[in-house]
């Protein structure tokens, strides 16, 4: 029987981004061989699928890894949920299997992300599993879900990054340090400025297109 | 002062002592217990961007909180440390501060931010330890020093743990509610 991998999608929308990584994580597994699942946690919170129902799915796998987008500095608060739940529920069949998370968050600088990595580990941890590591991935919002594949030079780099990491992660190792190398984008201090004056002029812009008059009304002082 | 309290933990034991010093403190309060409000999280629905800039679309008891956000100069968070960092319904509450930022973006000391609809407020986090890996408590205080640094706010952490003594709790909190203005 193929080993197998999951990867709980933390974000509420299935399609967007966390999607986009697992989709492509999932197909480099399956190339080694594996068999896959994505899970999108927002089922479960929803109630439209139990807790209990992963049960064999879990006690059948060997390395599970969430994908997550950043929301206000942590874990967006459906993953939290879900974490409290796998660990009242399902603590034992966690127990001694693998464990990673990539977080992938609107600004370009990683380090942004480095709680949600931590509670992940921590949550990991609290459950016996092993800890695999953590990704990190800056500007994951401008990739507004599209498919690696059709992002050019950027997604083969991406895609280069996960198949590395994968490496490690099915072998039961801590992710080496060259994929987060090659997700890491740096953007020179210098064009810092010029960004955001362009971003803050496109944003205005976008409003104005809407019909939106004042994008910074105080809205909850009225 | 006023202070919005986003409280998250169960029993009243915190509840009573914070409250105690928050009226020594002569401060306005507004006291959310968050197990008894309904607060549907951020779907991510882009309504608070795109249709209605700086409005969360969900017609739940948040918008209240929001209200007196807004009006408010300090928020104070208390939750026990789950997976160092927030449990899941103080989570909700705040996945949808969302709306408290300008969709712009400016630099401060190297980082990318926000600045602030409602002008700056003072973040105090208080955290109940209990059982767990090493790191829960680092884990906490990062968590809110992040919150604090992207809404550019004066912030203090405080952990306790559920065995805490009495005296101590009141005597950091009074120290913190002197000092995170």
């Amino acid at each position: 029987m193929n080993k197998t991998l999951i990867i709980f999608n933390g974000s509420p929308r299935k399609n967007k981004t966390s999607f986009s990584f697992a989709r492509t994580i999932t197909a480099l597994a399956e190339e080694r061989g594996y068999r896959t699942e994505i899970v999108h946690v927002i089922e479960y919170f929803d109630g439209k699928k139990s807790i209990e129902s992963l049960r064999k799915l879990i006690v059948d796998s060997e390395v599970m890894g969430l994908i997550s987008p950043l929301y206000v500095d942590c874990l967006p608060s459906y993953v939290i949920w879900f974490f409290e739940a796998l660990f009242r529920e399902l603590k034992a069949e966690l127990n001694g299997k693998g464990f990673f998370a990539i977080g992938q968050c609107g600004f370009p600088d990683i380090t942004m992300n480095e709680p949600l990595l931590e509670s992940s580990r921590l949550f990991a941890e609290a459950v016996g599993m092993k800890w695999l590591g953590g990704l990190s991935y800056g500007g994951g919002a401008m990739l507004e879900g599209a498919h690696l594949e059709n992002l050019g030079k950027k997604g083969e780099k991406i895609t280069l990054a996960f198949k590395l990491a994968l490496e490690d992660l099915l072998e039961g190792r801590f992710i080496s340090s060259k994929p987060q190398e090659l997700l890491t984008v740096k953007i020179p201090g210098l064009l810092m400025v010029p960004l955001i004056m362009v971003m803050n002029f496109r944003a205005k812009r976008e409003a104005k297109k809407k019909g939106i008059g004042d994008i910074g009304r105080r809205v909850y002082l009225e | 002062m006023k202070s919005v309290i986003l409280d998250a933990t169960e029993g009243n034991y915190l509840e009573e002592i914070l409250k105690q010093k928050l009226m020594e403190c002569n401060d306005e309060v507004f006291y959310y217990k968050l197990k008894d409000k309904n607060i549907i999280p951020c779907r991510a629905c882009g309504g608070c961007s795109n249709i209605k800039p700086g409005l969360c679309v969900q017609k739940d008891d948040m918008q209240e909180v929001l209200k007196d956000i807004a009006k408010g100069d300090r928020i104070i968070m208390l939750t026990p440390i789950v997976f160092g960092g927030y449990s899941s319904l103080l989570k909700k509450a705040v996945d949808r501060f969302m709306v408290l930022g300008l969709p712009f973006l400016f630099i401060k000391k190297g980082k990318l931010l926000h600045p602030m609809r409602y002008g700056t407020k003072a973040i105090i986090g208080i955290g109940i330890a209990g059982e767990g890996p090493m790191g829960q408590e680092e884990g906490f205080r990062l968590v809110v020093e992040r919150n604090a640094l992207n809404m550019q706010a004066p912030y203090k952490a405080l952990v306790f743990k559920t065995s805490e003594d009495r005296a101590k709790i009141e005597n950091e909190l009074a120290i913190a509610l002197k000092e995170v203005v």
